[in-house]
């Protein structure tokens, strides 16, 4: 019951915020939407009545799935669209090809049998059992956050990290258990499900069936990620949550569409709920904005976004104000420069990314990618000057590869050029500055850290955190390849002659 | 161009009708059906490709498809068998079937053996790592797989717990000597309660 309520929840808040989604978009986005905003009223329950019970979370839930719903028919009514108002259409069945149903009865076997995988094995996961799940017991028995689990400094101490990070997965975690549940790995599936259908809704905005099925299956099978659909882990979701945020808001910046600008705004929102890290992308995504208001004298989205990053703000003076830890952060605190960690870093990042056990060949297929639609973007137009000066920057880039090597400097320029291609073409170039500057930080970041023994161990901070963190990355490096306007533009040729049943246009 | 100039693209809505072409919503033509057939037989290479199964001969092997392979053959397969075999287990079950007959059995016998309000006792460091315990050593995974009750080591005398415990798990003959009553018939695991 309070899972269908969920259901709504995120429907029709999703409904409430604007008429630009499509109703399979919104079946979508649902479950994802729906979680994240009832973690928030359990986390406001908590604050202001100090008492998460099942009760509390339905009554609140429903009220609230009553005063979306309402919005959405006023908004109807005075858009004269109320639903037995409009018009039936007959379903357009244009976008059935073979190819999609072969890809599709793939991802679906996939899909099921992960997701028969994770129903049945309970959490077992080192970082579940000593950190959020742990916590979410302790919701779900104590009805408070700030439960024994979480004021306890021998429990928080042997925890480590794990017990502070945001709540979203946590809380979501301590629904199941308060209903009645044995395990929580539900939410798991719930997550990865809604996913699949998001990435490929999100994907159509850009391109055919046919290119949407294709990468959308080519992200399902990402190996690393394809096992933690089945494990009771923050990465997956955050990951989730990261890649609607970065894809609606190319989405509201290439074709305007409002609601889209606000469906980024909640989902960044809800990815720094689930871990911390998130508010790079915010970070990116901002930077496109203070572009924007530069260009266009428009402050509004950049101020609406800059709030995304209150919740990480709230969650970490709620930690100060309650939590005791003795913990030292891993981090160094001053700015340095050691090249030789710098090449340590990009080496074990490149050891990740580049392996086939983990990341299979989405890097590959991404960083080809990159170079693919820079050559298009360059050759197809290569009678423009800038064109001609993008290939001579890419030849010297070339010629320094060889002679440097991978380097902070030589990745640097790399990107630098990628973005220039893409900007100086109009082909989605802030999808790529959001991307490598969440990469570029997100990877900065671990050079950063302390090295102790921890940072470049087997099992240590990069071959474990930062291997995961990953997920946010790979989906979007193949969805930037595959909504450049040259890719898109090669599927949507090739759906045209794949055509089984042609759209009836009266 | 500035964004803000930019049109509005339309959606891609798949694919569409060239101008000029009949859109009359029949069939498809022959050459559609040719495409369709060519397109699917590649996709079917793509995934045959992706899955194909490498036996290994070494630990270190890896292919360009080791991943995929993995996910498929291996990970999924394995996994897919198991549920079949076991489809009954309850959790606790499913623990040990994950994991083998180790801690966890003990553990599930003190939350059975103890009350949820219950604050249990569990011998010190040295003893579990001297029986071969190695995850209870560690109180959050102990404390959660015992949650709602509260944990004490048997050597942190200073812990406000440490007092107030209800029960203690004797492990090797440690905390015999706790128990209110003497034990009669000493086992290697016994539960035993702390207050009369």
């Amino acid at each position: 019951m309070i899972f269908i309520l969920i259901f709504l929840l995120g429907l029709s808040l999703l409904a409430a915020i604007s008429r630009d989604f499509k109703g399979r978009e919104l079946l979508a986005l649902a479950m994802p939407i729906g979680l994240g905003t009832t973690t928030f009223i359990m986390f406001l329950l908590d604050r202001l009545t100090h008492s998460i019970t099942l009760g509390a979370v339905t009554g609140a839930v429903a009220a609230l799935v009553v005063v979306f719903g309402l919005l959405r028919l006023y908004s109807d009514k005075k858009h004269n669209a109320l639903p037995w108002q409009r018009k039936f259409t007959r379903p357009d069945m244009s976008w059935l090809t073979l190819v999609w149903i072969v890809l599709a009865g793939m991802t679906a076997y996939l899909a099921w049998g992960i997701t028969e995988k994770c129903l049945y094995w309970p959490p077992a996961e080192f970082d579940t059992i000593l950190g959020y799940d742990l916590l979410s017991k302790a919701v779900a028995h104590e009805h408070v956050i700030t439960n024994s689990m979480l004021t306890n400094p021998n429990i928080v101490n042997g925890c480590g990290p794990r017990m502070l990070y945001p709540p979203l997965l946590t809380l979501c975690n301590a629904i199941c258990y308060m209903d009645g549940m044995e395990s929580p790995r539900l939410i798991n599936s719930l997550f990865f499900i809604s996913w699949i259908f998001i990435m490929y809704q999100l994907l159509r905005r850009f391109v055919g069936s046919t290119g949407a099925m294709l990468f959308t299956f080519l992200t399902v099978i990402v190996p690393e990620m394809f096992a933690h659909a089945s494990f009771s882990l923050t990465n997956l979701p955050c990951a989730i949550y990261t890649s609607i945020a970065v894809l609606s808001f190319v989405i509201w910046y290439e074709q305007r569409r409002e609601g889209f600008f606000y469906l980024s705004f909640i989902a960044v929102i809800f990815g720094i709920w689930t871990r911390s890290e998130a508010v790079l992308f915010a970070g990116g995504i901002m930077a496109v904005l203070l572009y924007v208001a530069v260009r266009e004298r428009k402050f509004k989205y950049l101020l609406i976004y800059a709030t995304s990053v209150v919740p990480f703000l709230i969650w970490n003076a709620f930690l100060k104000a309650y939590v005791p830890r003795d913990q030292a952060g891993p981090f160094i605190k001053a700015a340095f420069y050691d090249p030789g960690k710098m090449k340590q870093v990009i080496s074990t990042a490149w050891e990740i990314m580049g392996s086939y056990n983990i990341y299979g060949l989405t890097f590959y297929i991404g960083i080809a990618g990159l170079i693919i639609v820079f050559a298009l973007n360059v050759g197809v137009n290569f009678s423009k000057q800038k064109n001609k000066v993008l290939l001579g920057a890419f030849v010297l880039w070339l010629l320094v590869w060889f002679v440097a090597g991978a380097s902070f400097f030589t990745i640097g320029l790399f990107m630098l050029l990628m973005l220039a291609g893409s900007y100086l073409n109009d082909d989605k170039w802030e999808f790529l500055l959001i991307f490598f500057l969440a990469y570029g930080a997100y990877t900065l970041v671990f050079y950063q850290m302390k090295e102790d023994g921890t940072l470049f161990s087997s099992g240590g901070w990069m071959q474990s955190g930062y291997k995961r963190g990953l997920f946010c990355y790979a989906p979007l490096i193949l969805f930037i390849f595959i909504t450049s306007k040259w890719v898109s533009y090669a599927f949507n040729v090739l759906d045209e002659q794949m055509v089984l049943f042609r759209k009836r246009t009266s | 161009m500035k964004p803000a100039d930019k049109p509005k693209k339309a959606a891609p809505a798949g694919a569409k009708p060239r101008p000029g072409k009949p859109a009359s919503g029949g069939g498809a033509g022959f050459k559609a059906i040719l495409f369709n057939l060519a397109g699917a037989a590649a996709a079917g290479l793509l995934i045959m490709f992706l899955f194909q199964h490498h036996e290994p001969t070494s630990p270190t092997d890896t292919y360009v498809n080791s991943g995929y392979d993995w996910l498929l053959n291996t990970m999924l397969e394995n996994n897919l068998k198991t549920i079949e075999q076991y489809p009954d287990k309850t959790l606790q079950e499913r623990y040990v079937l994950k994991w083998g007959p180790g801690e966890i059995l003990y553990i599930d016998s003190v939350r059975k053996l103890t009350p949820e309000n219950a604050i249990v006792m569990i011998p010190p460091h040295t003893v579990l790592s001297q029986v071969g315990f190695k995850s209870c050593g560690d109180l959050p995974w102990v404390t959660y797989f015992l949650y709602p009750r509260q944990v004490v080591y048997g050597d942190s005398v200073n812990s406000p717990l440490y007092a107030k415990a209800d029960y203690v798990m004797s492990v090797n003959g440690w905390g015999l000597d706790k128990s209110p009553t003497p034990v009669t018939a000493p086992q290697p695991f016994m539960v035993l309660p702390l207050k009369k």
